[in-house]
């Protein structure tokens, strides 16, 4: 019975633990704040974003992505989604920021999008702004425990 | 004591944090020349086999095979405009060098900065090197020792966005 409840303790979760995000630091504009990238200065990146991110899986199976704010999601067969939305509507005005994530799970490591919707809608005028950046991330195998100060 | 010998077999020597003590060999003032500094960086093992080396403000990723250690991280951007006028700013960090659970670590990191600039009527680029021989150990991670201490560094897990 014990070595059952022990057993159950330790089922591996292909999401959990903490990821080296490498986000490509130029995004791509949609909606009313798009650009016209056929004309004017451009400017391209070189070399990536790079962040810690923990993933945790919560009661209930769904995923916790830690992020700010964190997003909630769930992973399917290898697609992992989460996303956080937040905003408020008071008279005929209304704001939502939502933030999501997207990504194929492929082993230690993902492939997918970060993106981030500003919609606002004012007494009829309506105004909508999503920037989107891609990313790849790797698992980290290493224990916490390993590093001092932890 | 399987699952003893499992976890022996599965804990990496490289991982965990080690404090590193640089020193400048070469650089574009060549008074800078001879100036030390220490400080910590968390080495990550991940998934694909690679390495990560967090040193906070920048983080190196590459291999370890063998005892040879070669990583690097590079940052920078292009500008283009219209007018076919064109610059490229990017600096390359690149650490090398043998690496020892025991011996430690001794090696070189080297930082290219580069300025190109290409224009309709001609092109010009500029590039300095900063080298610093490097020599580190790891650090014993027993927390339970200390009092509360911290790290240099910042726990690894946490969000923490490179400058």
């Amino acid at each position: 019975m014990l070595l059952f409840l022990f057993g159950a303790c330790t089922v591996f979760q292909p999401l959990d633990g903490t990821w080296l995000f490498r986000i490509d630091p130029d995004s791509t504009q949609s909606g009313d704040c798009a650009s016209d990238d056929s004309a004017g200065d451009q400017v391209e990146s070189i070399g990536t974003s790079d962040i810690w991110v923990d993933i945790y899986t919560v009661s209930g199976g769904e995923i916790a992505i830690i992020w700010d704010p964190p997003l909630l999601g769930t992973l399917t067969g290898s697609a992992v989604e989460a996303s956080y939305e937040t905003g408020y509507t008071y008279k005929k005005r209304s704001e939502t920021h939502t933030t999501t994530f997207e990504a194929t799970l492929s082993g230690g490591s993902m492939e997918g999008t970060l993106s981030s919707t500003y919609a606002e809608s004012n007494d009829g005028d309506k105004y909508t702004c999503t920037t989107k950046n891609e990313l790849t991330a790797t698992r980290a195998v290493s224990s916490p425990d390993s590093f001092a100060g932890n | 004591m399987s699952a003893l010998l499992l976890t022996l077999l599965a804990c990496n020597p490289y991982e965990g944090t080690w404090m590193l003590y640089a020193e400048v060999t070469k650089a574009p003032d060549p008074s800078e020349e001879g100036l030390d500094m220490v400080f910590t960086a968390d080495l990550v093992a991940m998934s694909d086999g690679s390495y990560t080396a967090d040193f906070t403000s920048f983080r190196l990723t590459g291999t370890i095979e063998g005892d040879e250690v070669n990583m690097e991280y590079v940052e920078g951007y292009t500008y283009s405009a219209p007018d076919c006028d064109e610059m490229t700013s990017s600096a390359t960090y690149s650490l090398d060098g043998t690496i020892s659970p025991t011996e430690g670590f001794d090696g070189t990191l080297k930082v290219v900065s580069l300025q190109e600039r290409k224009a309709c009527g001609g092109s010009d680029s500029d590039s300095s090197t900063t080298e610093y021989s490097m020599t580190g150990v790891k650090l014993s991670a027993n927390d339970d020792a200390h009092a509360g201490a911290q790290s240099g560094g910042q726990a690894m897990g946490q969000p923490r966005e490179v400058d």
